[in-house]
This record gives C-alpha cells, structure tokens and sequence, in this order.
C-alpha cells in the first residue's frame, strides 16, 4: 500500500476549519497516510493547536506558502504528495480512487478531477490533460496527488498561482496528468482578502508573469468553443494563439475572439462574451448548422441574423454544402476549411480488403443498425467499426476496434465509409482521403464518394453496397489526397483567418 | 418413406445487400439436413460475390448463374437440381425466422403425404424487423376467380416430384406463384398450412411486386377467370 503525505502550510489563523478536514482524512477507507504542517512563521496559537492531531509539526521562518509547501515535502516520506490548504474535506473513498489511479497510469505523474465549493453549490470543472491548453489557462487543481518521483519544487518567489507554474514546469519536464471525470473534494469559496482574491485583482499582470516565465506570452486573439472544445485546442495551437473555454472569466487584453460551432441553445452566453471584443470571428462547423435547421423558431432565427450584421460579425464555414445550408437560411458566410490536427502521408493499401465505419454512441446520427446490416451482407469483406470505446469485440466479418489511433489505424484500412444525418468537413474521412483511401460519405465533397441518403427516406442498402463494391476495385486515391492536402494546407488557412482578424495583415 | 431433408432453391437477381442475412437465418437452423440452390439470374451488381463466398465456405451451399431469363424460369432451374426430395422457395431478400425448419419438420412426419406446404408471413422493413402479419388461406376456385392466390409463395415447400411435374409457366416474369396456385388446384394435389409464420419479407421500393402492382393483379383477374 503507497503512502499519501499531506503537505499543509498554516499562515495566521488558516487551520481554524482543520478539524472537519482531518476527520475526512481519518474516515477515509484508506489507511497509509501522514499529515506533515509546516507552520509558515512562528505562530504560538497554532502550535498549540495542532499538539491534538495527529500530524508532524515543524516550523520554518516566514517565507510565503511555496517554501512551507517545499520544506514540507522535505520532511515528509509518503510515496504521493498531496498540497492540500487547511479548510478541504475529501470525499470518502478519494484516497483510494487516487490510489488506484496512479497505480494504473504509470506513465501520468499525477491525476486530477473537478471540486466543488462549498456552500454555493458550484463546481471547478477540470478537463482532459492537454499540454497547449494548460499553457493558456489552469484547469488542474494544486490539491492533486502527485509523485514523489516526479515532484519539483515549487517556485518561491511566486506570490500567486503557484499550481499552474507547478504543472507547467512539470509539462516542460515531460510530466502529463491523468483527467478522471469526478469531484473529488470540497472547499471553501474564495475570500475577499485570500491568494485567489490577490490573483484575481491582479490577474493580467500575474498570468502575465507565468506565461513570460514559461515563454509563452499572450496573443491578440482567443480561439474558445462551448460544443468542440478539444477542436478549439488544435485550431489555436495551429494558429499559435490562446485557446480558453470562456474567455471573459477574468479580465484580459485580447483583441479579437474566434468562436469554434455557434451552438443556438448557447445564444445569450455568446453575446455576452462578444462584448468585450472588437474583432469576432464565427466559424460554424456542422452540428451547430444541424441545430441552427431543426432547432431555431424564425423569429429566433431573424433575430440572430439581425445581431450577425449589427456587430459585424465575420461569418466562416468550411465546404460548399454547409455554406449552401447556412445560405437558405439567410445566412452568408465565407468558405475556409479548417485542417485537421495531422494530416496523413500516402501509404500502400492494405493486401486484402478491409472498411472502416465511424460509429459513435453519444451522437446517434451515424445509422449503426443499418452500417451493420450492411457489413453483415458483404461476409467476404472485412470490417472495422471504430469510435465507440466501449465496443472492443468481434461479430462474423465486423471487428469493433473501440477508440483508434488514426496513424496505426488508416494502414491497416482500405477504404472509410461515414454516414451520418448531418455533416461539416468532417476530420476522419479527411485523414482517410489523405492517405490515399477511398471514402464514402452520403456529403458530397470533391474526390469523395458520395452516396445518397437523407434521414427523410427509407434507407435502402442498395445504393450503398454497390458503392462500397466500387470502392473495393479502386486503386490509392492519389488524385483526392493530392487535391485535399492543398485544400488543408496549414499557412493558407492560418492566412486566412489573420486576414480576418486584421485586413491590413 | 419420405425423407425429411430440404432443398432450399433461391433466385438471385442483384439482391446483394440482402442475402447474407437470408443465409445466416437459414445457417443457425438445425431441425433439418438442408442444401441451398442459388440461381443467379445473371445480377449484374455484387450477388455474385457474395453467393459465391457462401458457396466457397460452405459445403451445403451451390451457386449457378445463368443469363437472364426470368422468375418462373430460374425458378424451374433451380429446382431440377435439388438433390432432396422437399424443395422450399425462398426469396433472396427473404429472412427466415428461427422456427422454420422445425415447422417444416413437423409438419411433413406428421403428414408426409402433403403435396404444397405453406405458413403465415410477416411483412418487413428494409432492415428486416416484422411489421404486419399476413395470414395464409386455403386455395379455392372462388378466391383465385376473385384475385385472391391463398397461400403464402414465399413459405412454400413442395415435394419435389410434384414440382418438376408442375412446374412454374416459363413464360411467366410475375404472377409466377398466382398460376402455380391455379396449377396446383386443377391437378388436386394435396395443400395444407401452418397459421404460424415462418419468413419476413421485406417490401422494398424497388421490388417487382410494388412496382407492378396494378399491372399484376390486372393479369392474375384475367388469368383465373379465363382458366377456373
């Protein structure tokens, strides 16, 4: 069993909430852990207080909560440090979900998740560990357990922020985080005179600071999306700019905002957020289309229109047939496809023939029923459904491959097929067509198969199966990669978008 | 003593999205010793492959391909080459519920002298889930005089002796199973049914049967009343 020391610097009278946070400790069903305090300064009151717990005292001369914390962990012998402030209480059970985590990610040097506050029923939302996303924003908490293996001390001269400087230099060091999706304890709320209220007042110059110090200054423009997040990250790395999830948090500098998908449910969140800037850049990329179609009364539809020319807006989509759908509904917009994080070299076609079908579970618009009535009547093909983790078997010809890794996945493919109700310019088949692979999708794109089937029909397999035995007698799609990878090129489309951002450019 | 081992005879004219389902239906049975006769009726999309997969991985499973001829007429040639002595139609965009073959079964022990063979049916959709129930009726000079066949062409089985002495009209491109009724019932052979059903069809927008409709029923008036 792997020992957790708990690493509690106390500054005035900060341990006055320790006692629930130590029976949460004591209660936990985890049972290999120390609580080192480390008094920050010399503090009568506290010594006495701590004399009936069972914790290692030790008291240093005041030098701010980093030195506490390093001296702390100096002193301590558990196998993961924990950071923890005086006032959190742990759930029950957390010790030992951290303990379990660690021990099946050897590869991650901690693991994190959300925290809620207490009293105000908020939550601190964490995400999945991405080294360009951390670089513009935290989304880790301090109070995450990490090892000892691992660990670097913290920098002592910084007044704030301490955490995100922590996970930035451990990312420089190669050191990742693993994202579970849970909370995992409670806190108190920011106070008015706290670290967090100093950072916040602050904030500008603070981040400002990290970002210098990790040479990463800020951009001009913020890329953020509320429906394609992980999108938004690659669309800023490739752009060299910030990506923020909401970039009116705190207060910033940028200039100009570039929202990835306008979701119509999150209308009144963007408007707001569009205030602050004076440049604002729209792309719309194929779900929030469907939902702008199905989804919007006319009235709301006339009125969304109405606020695009009013705060002239600059409207993006990606391919001909999503601008001809925003078009019927009065909405212009300019053709910029966005390429994918990588796009694939051109590689021999596997000997036998074998299909790719893109399934996903939380989305149900990718006709799974009927793809594996289709797979089921051509048995002498074989056939890989990828994209639902959950699904990692075999059934006759269909191999269900869960989540792939496309650079070890499109070699061993002959050909994609991708239906679904409704589409953009969809990364998948991109990175198929790129590596010379015939692909069938009921969108029409250039180099493409195309197949047609509407969600207003009866689906007939007729059509589809002819297509993909079409498919089987084609050689390397030289001609689509070619054209695509043009298409994609990266400086043309970050050319494009800085045009945008500023027409002298 | 008659021997209770089928021969299952299938057209196949471009049905390639649908008879692997048809196959496997008829493969996961095992109340009866079966063979499958396919008949290509010279398809001009995948059929071929995918019968001759079949044919290559099973030993039970014959393919031939001729040139286009017709329903009736692929029909006939498939049934000259069944090796057994009961022959069952099926349709190749056709699935057969897992009851089939032991209906089938019970039903010739029991009454090794029936001559037609026929059950209940379910309507399909183009992904092969039951939608309406068809209930098979018996045969009469008034009902075919009225348009209505019957029995249920798609769970037929026949002896074979009966079959190859009473073939389908080669001239026959639909309404090949509404003149085998009229065929059947002047010679006298011996019809009997099971309510139950035993196959779901599906309706497809392109099948012959939706397509002529009109044209079909037309033509089977004009049959009945001509010849009952």
């Amino acid at each position: 069993m792997k020992k957790f020391s708990f690493i509690t610097p106390i500054y005035g009278d900060s341990y006055k909430n320790f006692q629930i946070c130590y029976q949460a400790i004591k209660d936990q069903d985890y049972t290999n852990w120390e609580i080192i305090v480390v008094l920050d300064g010399p503090n009568k009151k506290a010594t006495k207080y701590f004399k009936k717990y069972d914790v290692k005292l030790y008291e240093i001369t005041h030098g701010g909560a980093p030195k506490a914390r390093n001296y702390g962990v100096e002193q301590s012998t558990g196998d993961y440090i924990l950071l923890t402030d005086p006032d959190i209480y742990l759930y029950p059970g957390t010790l030992t979900e951290w303990a379990e985590a660690l021990e099946d990610n050897p590869d991650y040097g901690y693991v994190y998740g959300h925290y809620d506050l207490r009293g105000v029923g908020q939550t601190i939302v964490a995400r999945e560990w991405n080294e360009y996303d951390l670089s513009c924003s935290n989304f880790i908490s301090g109070m995450s357990p990490i090892r000892r293996e691992v660990w670097i001390p913290q920098d002592e001269t910084r007044k704030c922020l301490q955490d995100w400087d922590m996970w930035l230099t451990l990312a420089e060091n190669e050191v990742k985080g693993k994202f579970i999706n849970k909370s995992f304890f409670i806190t108190e709320p920011p106070t008015e005179t706290g670290i967090s209220a100093y950072s916040h007042k602050n904030w500008e110059r603070e981040t400002t600071l990290i970002r210098n110090k990790h040479k990463n200054p800020k951009s001009s423009l913020v890329v953020t999306s509320s429906g394609a997040y992980h999108h938004a990250i690659h669309i800023a790395q490739k752009l060299g700019v910030d990506v923020l999830p909401d970039p009116n948090f705190k207060s910033h500098s940028y200039k100009s905002i570039y929202l990835i998908g306008w979701y119509p449910e999150a209308t009144k969140q963007y408007v707001q957020m569009f205030k602050k800037f004076d440049t604002k850049i729209v792309h719309f990329i194929g779900g929030d289309i469907w939902k702008f179609r199905n989804r919007l009364n006319w009235e709301a539809l006339q009125e969304l229109k109405n606020y695009f020319q009013k705060e002239k807006i600059i409207l993006l989509t990606e391919t001909k047939h999503t601008y001809d759908e925003l078009k019927e509904m009065g909405i212009e917009t300019k053709i910029v496809p966005i390429p994918p994080a990588k796009l694939q070299e051109i590689q021999p076609l596997p000997k036998k023939f074998v299909v790719a079908n893109y399934i996903n579970p939380t989305q149900d618009v990718y006709y799974e029923d009927f793809m594996t009535g289709i797979a089921k009547n051509m048995p002498d093909i074989e056939w890989k459904f990828f994209g639902d983790k959950n699904k990692v078997f075999t059934d006759g010809n269909i191999e269900y491959v869960g989540w792939v890794d496309m650079d070890e996945f499109i070699p061993k493919c002959s050909a994609l097929v991708r239906l679904t109700i409704h589409d953009g310019l969809p990364l998948g088949p991109l990175e198929f067509i790129t590596a010379g692979r015939n692909v069938l999708t009921n969108n029409k794109f250039p180099h493409i198969n195309y197949c047609k089937i509407s969600k207003d029909e009866i689906v007939v397999r007729d059509d589809v199966v002819a297509k993909i035995r079409e498919m089987q007698t084609k050689p390397l799609n030289i001609e689509g990669s070619i054209y695509w990878k043009e298409k994609l090129k990266t400086e043309k489309y970050v050319k494009a978008i800085f045009k945008y951002c500023h027409p002298s450019f | 003593m008659l021997k209770l081992s089928l021969s299952i005879v299938i057209p196949v004219f471009n049905k390639a999205p649908y008879i692997a389902d048809l196959v496997r239906s008829i493969q996961n049975q095992k109340s009866m010793e079966w063979e499958i006769i396919f008949v290509d009726d010279g398809s001009t999309d995948s059929s071929e492959t995918i019968c001759r997969y079949y044919a290559q991985n099973d030993p039970r499973i014959r393919y031939y391909k001729k040139d286009h001829s017709g329903i009736a007429k692929t029909r006939n040639y498939g049934n000259q080459r069944a090796k057994y002595d009961l022959i069952s139609v099926a349709d190749a965009d056709d699935i057969w519920l897992p009851n089939r073959l032991e209906i089938i079964a019970k039903h010739f022990k029991k009454h090794p002298d029936t001559e037609l063979f026929y059950t209940g049916i379910y309507e399909g959709s183009n992904a092969g889930t039951p939608v309406n129930y068809w209930e098979p009726k018996k045969v009469t000079a008034e009902e075919l005089k009225k348009g209505n066949q019957g029995f249920v062409h798609g769970t037929s089985v026949y002896q074979k002796k009966v079959i190859l002495e009473t073939p389908y009209r080669p001239e026959m491109f639909y309404n090949d199973d509404f003149t085998l009724a009229i065929d059947f019932l002047k010679k006298g052979y011996k019809m009997r049914f099971d309510k139950e059903a035993t196959v779901i069809y599906r309706v497809l927008p392109t099948s012959i049967s939706r397509m002529y409709f009109k044209k079909i029923r037309r033509q089977s008036l004009k049959i009945a009343k001509g010849e009952l």
